[in-house]
């Protein structure tokens, strides 16, 4: 009984309220408070009463939908309404670059007091080059509420974040911009307004460009001629405008000119392209011998080219090797500098027929790292046989040093490998070859003093030194001369013994 | 005291020797001078001293006293220069020679080239330098026949010197401290002949 006397007092109460006016919440910076039109006040906490509501919502959803629905205020419409000016702001040129980066922005003016403005939602549509139709630039409106308006000016910008470049687009031309424009009752564009102020469009209309991308340094490495299983390596820049992805395709023709296969890589603008044959596997082992040549076609999807045909790679014929037992005899045990040594290693062709195969003979000391001795040419077959190099490989400067040996071939071997190698010995720190009673040593010293004697005898005979200190001065050495020129033949053995003759 | 101790004194020996046989060649013409001077009573110039003082020794002994100054300094050359033993550069780091057969011919004549450069460089000088021209150190001084024939005999006992250092050198890099000694002995004996006359006309003169 107590809780239906209580029920009703609050119902009398809420009737009164509403008898006598609406409810006024001014918000203030320090809370909210509640008023009455009718004297007196009460200051309950706005946050009590947003607690309240939301009891309601959860506890009496059926009764709050009500008191939704009673609360509801139509939009508000009068003829005074004026439809918001919507213009597109852009900054730059009107003729830009594919991959220009644009900064395209809505200008909204509404001069409509806020009481009256409604909510705008802001599409940018986008007509491409050759496109009859319009499509949507923003996946989904931009809402312009009420109040994002400036003061006095009324207006708000908003800067288009999806289109930042052409980039994407198939095919270039002209570019109409618009903005579709809708506040709930009306729907109209930016093209329905014209204007003649500096950067504002109804329509933006872009001229859009494209730079062509190109392929540099076009190349193909690798050994030339080749064999099939070589690594070769197809490389390409490409260059053009930045931030652009060009796809290449790489054609390989063969001796025929018909396009054996192709391949394509997409790079960006300033990156390398490589296309390992061995990758994409463009050549077996049916092609050695064979001489291919190759081409590209690039684009950025807008534009595509060819390139010229360019030679290679040329693959040699494959014959395979069998190589076994390297071995180096030196002529005397004593692995002196100056002696010839004996390198030979076992060399045939696995297949049946004979082929020409190269074979170099290397030696690494540390005074002369992988020095190539000598290079042979040998016929090869299924028999097998020993190439032998009779060699003066090192120098002075190997002596005490160790040495290894390889054969390099022209040709792969039965371990896919181009050469085979071995380790050799220490070389002698011995240095000069000859002994003291050498001839050659012999030679050199007779030589050597022969010369000196010889060439002080002369000098003498030049200077004069062992008469001229004493006779010179008494004119003796003068009639000496005469004396002495009398009595000498004209023959080589005169003038040699007139060196020792006193003068 | 062992081979290598009596090669390091026998290297000072030979240093002191060189060092010392100039500053003493000068010594004994400015002493002839003075003397010379006191005895006339007169100031005597070094170009009248030098026109009348000088000896003619003969064209012979001076070609070959000449070849025994080179050849001293190519036995020196054999002797320390051309094993890496004693200084830490030397023939046997230059491949291109000793890999020449007459890589030891090619370095014996071209230490004797630059040594007679130098000499007939000297030999230029004038007049009054004249007690610095090796040509003509020995016609200040008076030689018997027997001094003649031990200078003369220096150039074979250099031959022997350069011919033990040519064998060092063949066995480089193993060594024969004996034969090294030998060799300096031999260079020794050969610069004590060729300096005698200075150094006893030093000590012994009396004017």
């Amino acid at each position: 009984m107590r809780g239906f006397v209580a029920i009703l007092l609050i119902l009398i109460y809420l009737s009164v309220i509403i008898a006598q006016g609406d409810v006024d919440i001014p918000v203030t910076s320090g809370g909210a408070r509640v008023s009455d039109s009718g004297g007196g006040s009460r200051s309950p906490d706005i946050d009590n009463f947003i607690r309240q509501v939301e009891s309601w919502k959860t506890n009496y959803p059926d009764r709050f939908d009500y008191l939704k629905k009673l609360l509801y205020k139509e939009p508000f419409n009068t003829e005074t309404y004026k439809i918001p000016a919507v213009l597109i702001y852009y900054l730059g040129n009107t003729t830009v670059n594919r991959t220009d980066e644009l900064k395209i922005n809505a200008y909204v003016i509404n001069n409509n007091p806020i009481e009256i403005r409604r909510t705008l939602y802001l599409t940018f549509e986008e007509q491409d080059p050759g496109s009859e139709s319009f499509k949507q630039v923003n996946p989904s409106p931009q809402i312009i509420q009420t109040n994002e308006y400036r003061e006095k000016l009324n207006d708000t910008t908003w800067t288009l974040p999806d289109l930042t470049s052409f980039q994407g687009l198939k095919s270039v031309g002209q570019v109409r911009l618009r903005i579709k424009v809708t506040d709930g009752h009306y729907d109209w564009y930016s093209s329905n307004t014209t204007t003649s102020v500096p950067h504002f469009y109804g329509d933006l209309v872009l001229n859009v460009k494209n730079n062509p991308p190109t392929l540099k340094n076009i190349s193909l490495t690798g050994p030339n001629p080749a064999r099939y299983n070589d690594p070769l390596e197809y490389v390409a820049r490409a260059n053009g405008t930045k931030g652009d992805i060009v796809n290449v395709t790489l054609h390989v023709l063969d001796e025929k000119g018909n396009e054996r296969t192709n391949v394509s890589q997409e790079v960006k603008v300033g990156d390398q392209v490589n296309f390992k044959a061995s990758q994409y596997g463009f050549f077996g082992e049916s092609d050695a011998g064979k001489n291919f040549t190759y081409y590209y076609t690039y684009g950025d999807g807008i534009n595509i080219t060819n390139t010229s045909i360019f030679d290679g790679p040329h693959l040699r014929t494959s014959p395979k090797l069998w190589v076994e037992n390297p071995k180096m005899v030196p002529e005397d045990e004593n692995y002196y500098w100056w002696q010839k040594y004996n390198f030979g290693v076992d060399i045939a062709n696995q297949d049946p027929g004979e082929y020409n195969v190269t074979v170099t003979l290397y030696v690494d000391t540390a005074s002369h790292p992988w020095l190539e001795v000598e290079t042979k040419t040998v016929k090869i077959s299924k028999t097998p046989q020993t190439v032998f190099f009779d060699a003066h490989p090192f120098d002075v400067t190997d002596t005490n040093q160790s040495f290894t040996y390889k054969f390099k071939f022209s040709e792969i071997d039965q371990h896919g490998n181009d050469f085979i190698e071995a380790s050799g010995a220490k070389i002698n720190s011995k240095v000069v070859p000859y002994a003291i009673y050498n001839p050659i040593m012999v030679f050199n010293l007779a030589m050597m003093l022969i010369l000196i004697v010889s060439g002080s005898l002369l000098i003498e005979r030049k200077l004069k030194r062992g008469i001229e200190a004493q006779e010179n001065a008494s004119g003796k050495s003068k009639n000496k001369k005469v004396q002495i020129a009398g009595r000498s033949g004209n023959g080589i053995a005169s003038k040699i013994s007139s060196w020792f003759r006193r003068s | 005291m062992n081979f290598t101790d009596l090669f390091t004194v026998g290297t000072f020996l030979l240093v002191f020797v060189l060092l010392t046989v100039g500053p003493v060649h000068i010594f004994n013409l400015k002493r002839v001078r003075k003397r010379i001077g006191e005895l006339e009573h007169c100031y005597v110039s070094k170009e009248a001293l030098y026109k009348e003082y000088t000896i003619s020794l003969g064209s012979n002994f001076c070609a070959l006293a000449f070849a025994a100054w080179i050849m001293l300094f190519v036995a020196i050359a054999y002797l320390y220069l051309l094993v890496p033993t004693v200084l830490p550069f030397s023939y046997m780091q230059i491949p291109a020679l000793v890999s020449n057969p007459l890589g030891f011919a090619v370095f014996g004549v071209a230490v004797a080239v630059v040594i007679a450069l130098m000499i007939l460089g000297l030999d230029k000088l004038p007049e009054k330098y004249r007690e610095f021209k090796l040509t003509e150190m020995y016609s200040f001084y008076t030689l018997s026949k027997s001094m003649k024939r031990m200078i003369v005999l220096a150039v074979p006992f250099l031959c022997a010197s350069v011919l033990f250092s040519a064998y060092v050198g063949t066995v480089y890099p193993d060594r024969s401290p004996l034969v090294e000694l030998l060799s300096l002995a031999f260079l020794f004996v050969s610069i004590s002949f060729m300096v005698t006359p200075i150094y006893r006309e030093a000590l012994m003169r009396r004017l």
